[in-house]
């Protein structure tokens, strides 16, 4: 009973210091994850990621058409209605070419004028070393862009701490994935949760929060999970169907998310200081990482899934994509192809949360797999 | 044309007919013994030219590609590989009215109705085994990103290379460097697809050709500036297979010589008959494709006084460059368009257009589906508002004749041209 109080205190706590950040002017807001966070930390901003604003787009749709991504509108809503009206304070938004829709919405902002700052960094689709190099000349660019933007100079020792800062934090969550093929005691919606405080806190504040986390949780978890053994995939899956899942008794074991493990699954190789320049240390960084179906290789990664989803005694498979988004269906349509033996549950999304509908076919998945 | 061919071959056929090398023989004699009437003798050489394309990949003895919008063609010319644009193709395809056959097929396996329906309407074809299976698909990441994946994953389902030439955002050294080095990946890619090395005196070659076509392209759209607008939008895009699939080719800058000669005679005749023929009560300027199936658009606008005098889609957008150095050239070209990238490259080449072609109003078809030319439009609108230029919006598509309502096409463009009276 007394380590449910602490555990409920624990996240009251970082929810409480969450909202307190939505009134933060110094926040530069980032979407995609292969955003280079610490450019933003080491111009003395506070990378922020943007959660688009769950519901219908009304006000956005006069600036980005319909068939675009809902993620893509629903950001722009939340800009329109809360940013810099004192509800989500932002010292601007930076922006990566990751699809179509992106582009539009940064068109729409920049047209709009209504962040002090805007940024479009362009992504090459793969991980060749021509690609490595361009990205690094952009991240360059984008450096020396914000610097400017926030009058200091582009310093690159302060980029080289934020590496080292961010890598640790990222190093922390990325244990909680290890051993996850065997049974496991953390469901994947409270590894989620870690993962987003990530991506809004500072770093020096996540590395707090974390140590409280796995001294006075993670520490003290003695019971392993029971229930059906989960597979997420998909783009942004709407706020509470993670937990909803867990309600309903299944346990997420692993996922393959870009608000979840991809933001983490980097290459190994240490950064190093003395050997090299960091735009290119983070340009192999981010184009290794665990590619989401935007880069040309995210394809390879299907011809192991069934290999991968035994190794983790996954019994069922959910596939979230959100209506208008290419990169994930078509992405999917393969996925749906590739599983012949495990069960899949495909959800169409609107970027409108947990919909009536999608409960009751949750419900039937999970009832099916129990 | 088609009309002819619809009524006169394909009535009462099923698409099948159109899988035989020999339809496409004998479609490329009746052409040349005029049999087949078309407007220009040009457009004539276009199907000749199309016709030989199809009917090699029926044929199945040369290695052929699906090449999407803009990948640099020259390559496969030089390597005498056949490129198959899917796009142009379903676009055909619907002006035949054979595309429900592929979109219903390519529905009943999950390929959603949100979609590009030219691209649902290609892989319909594929998965009902109507077009051959290709040695590679060929993507360049230029303005259509649906096209980028459906690629990829028509790739990794048929086992086949995936070549893509991925083109970076804006027009730098640092994009220079990237793109000639993706062009000289894809050329060794391209080799192995063609089973042999590429000889430069063929690049140099293809490129010579695309820069011959070029300035016969520049000198047809030089032509269309005429008052009497010689060539308008509906009979331009027959030529569009040219400009997806056939930059490098050895046929095609004739081709755009031989519709120059036909429009400045036109213009000539038009200036002798007597009081020259009249110009149209307003000139407009069309933004992407049309709908192929019948659809009465344009026969609409002209019955209404309004003509399309030019489409973006024809719209010379690289500069000369010394085809002795053929990797710059293509990059050089890559990196030119206006579709693709930042929105302001766009709105500059519209408004450039509506003042070279002198119009009174812009007209953009927004083709369901596909997110790269809507994406933007209301930004697009209150640009040209800012110089006056009306812009009108219809919403349809361009082969799912389900997603157009002709009542509703109709009232847009009658408020359009009363607002321009
Ligand atoms: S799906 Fe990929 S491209 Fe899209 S936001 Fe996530 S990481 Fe970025
Ligand atoms: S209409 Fe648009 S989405 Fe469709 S093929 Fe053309 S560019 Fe691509």
């Amino acid at each position: 009973m007394e380590q449910q109080a602490v555990e409920k205190a624990f996240w009251e706590r970082l929810e409480e210091e969450k909202n307190k950040l939505l009134q933060k002017k110094e926040k530069l807001a980032w979407i995609c994850s292969y955003t280079p966070v610490e450019i933003i930390s080491a111009c003395k901003l506070h990378p922020y990621r943007f959660p688009g604003r769950e519901g219908t787009p009304f006000s956005a749709d006069s600036y980005l058409h319909s068939s675009l991504c809902f993620f893509a509108r629903c950001s722009l809503e939340r800009v329109l209605k809360e940013a810099g009206k004192g509800k989500d304070v932002l010292a601007g938004m930076v922006l990566v070419n990751s699809c179509i829709s992106m582009l539009h919405f940064y068109h729409a902002l920049e047209k709009l004028g209504c962040l002090p700052f805007v940024y479009l960094l362009d992504l090459p689709r793969d991980n060749s070393e021509q690609a490595r190099h361009y990205y690094a000349a952009n991240l360059r660019g984008f450096h020396q862009a914000l610097s400017k933007h926030c009058g200091c100079e582009s310093n690159e020792s302060e980029l080289w701490e934020q590496i080292y800062l961010f890598r640790e934090n990222r190093g922390r969550l990325w244990e909680l994935y290890a051993g996850r093929n065997g049974e496991v005691a953390i469901d994947g919606d409270e590894i989620m949760r870690l993962v987003n405080a990530f991506t809004v806190l500072s770093p020096e504040k996540f590395s707090n929060f974390f140590a409280v986390y796995r001294e006075n949780i993670l520490g003290k978890r003695k019971n392993n999970l029971s229930g059906p053994r989960l597979f997420i995939t998909g783009s942004f899956v709407p706020e509470g169907l993670t937990g909803f899942i867990r309600e309903l008794g299944g346990v997420l074991v692993l996922d393959d998310l870009c608000i979840g493990r991809r933001m983490l699954q980097f290459p190994p190789e240490e950064p190093d200081e003395a050997d090299g320049d960091p735009y290119s240390y983070l340009a192999r960084l981010y184009l290794g990482k665990d590619p989401c179906p935007r880069m040309q290789q995210a394809y390879e990664k299907l011809e192991e899934i069934e290999k991968t989803l035994k190794t983790y005694h996954i019994d069922g498979v959910i596939f979230y994509y959100l209506k208008f988004c290419d990169p994930w269906y078509y992405y999917g349509q393969l996925l749906k192809e590739k599983l012949n033996n495990i069960p899949l549950l495909v959800l169409e999304g609107e970027h409108a949360g947990i919909t009536g509908q999608m409960r009751t076919r949750i419900s039937a998945f999970l009832e099916m797999l129990s | 044309m088609y009309d002819f061919i619809k009524n006169k071959i394909i009535r009462g056929k099923t698409p099948s007919m159109f899988r035989l090398p020999f339809v496409y023989s004998l479609g490329k004699a009746m052409v040349r013994c005029n049999l087949l009437k078309f407007s220009y003798r040009s457009a004539a050489m276009t199907v000749e030219y199309g016709m030989e394309q199809i009917r090699r990949i029926f044929k199945g003895r040369s290695p052929y590609v699906w090449v999407s919008a803009f990948f640099p063609t020259e390559f496969l010319h030089a390597l005498d590989i056949v490129s198959f644009s899917p796009e142009v193709i379903s676009a055909l395809i619907t002006s035949l009215g054979f595309q429900n056959n592929f979109l219903e097929e390519a529905e009943s396996r999950w390929w959603s109705r949100d979609n590009c329906s030219f691209h649902r309407c290609a892989m319909g074809g594929l998965i009902s085994n109507f077009y051959p299976v290709p040695a590679a698909f060929c993507a360049s990441s230029h303005l259509c990103e649906g096209g980028v994946f459906l690629f990829n994953n028509l790739a990794r389902r048929y086992h086949r290379p995936f070549i893509l030439l991925d083109t970076p955002l804006d027009n730098n050294d640092n994009s220079l460097l990237y793109v000639t080095r993706q062009l000289q990946k894809i050329i060794t890619l391209l080799e192995g697809v063609a089973g042999t090395r590429l000889r430069v005196e063929k690049l140099e070659e293809a490129v010579f050709n695309t820069e011959k076509t070029r300035q016969a392209m520049l000198k047809v759209n030089e032509l269309r500036r005429h008052p009497y607008s010689p060539l308008r939008s509906k009979d331009a895009f027959a030529y569009l297979y040219l400009y997806f699939t056939g930059m490098g080719s050895r046929v095609v800058p004739g081709i755009y010589e031989t519709l120059a000669a036909e429009l400045e005679k036109k213009i000539k005749e038009s200036q002798n008959s007597k009081g020259g023929e009249t110009s149209p009560r307003y000139r407009l300027l069309w933004m992407h494709l049309q709908p192929f199936y019948q659809n009465g658009i344009m026969d609409y606008l002209e019955a209404n006084g309004a003509e399309l005098v030019f489409e973006d889609f024809s719209h010379v957008y690289w500069e000369s460059w010394d085809p002795g150095r053929p990797l710059e050239y293509i990059a050089n070209r890559m990196l030119a368009h206006f579709n693709y990238g930042r929105i302001e490259r766009r709105i500059k080449v519209i408004k450039e257009l509506a003042r070279r072609y002198n119009v009174d109003g812009v007209i953009h078809f927004s083709h369901w589906g596909c997110r790269q030319s809507c994406g933007s439009l209301n930004i697009i609108r209150n640009s040209l508002q800012e110089e006056g230029l009306p812009f009108l919006v219809l919403d349809g598509d361009c082969v799912d004749s389900r997603n157009f309502a002709s009542g509703q096409v109709q009232t847009r463009i009658d408020g359009f041209l009363e607002m321009l009276a």
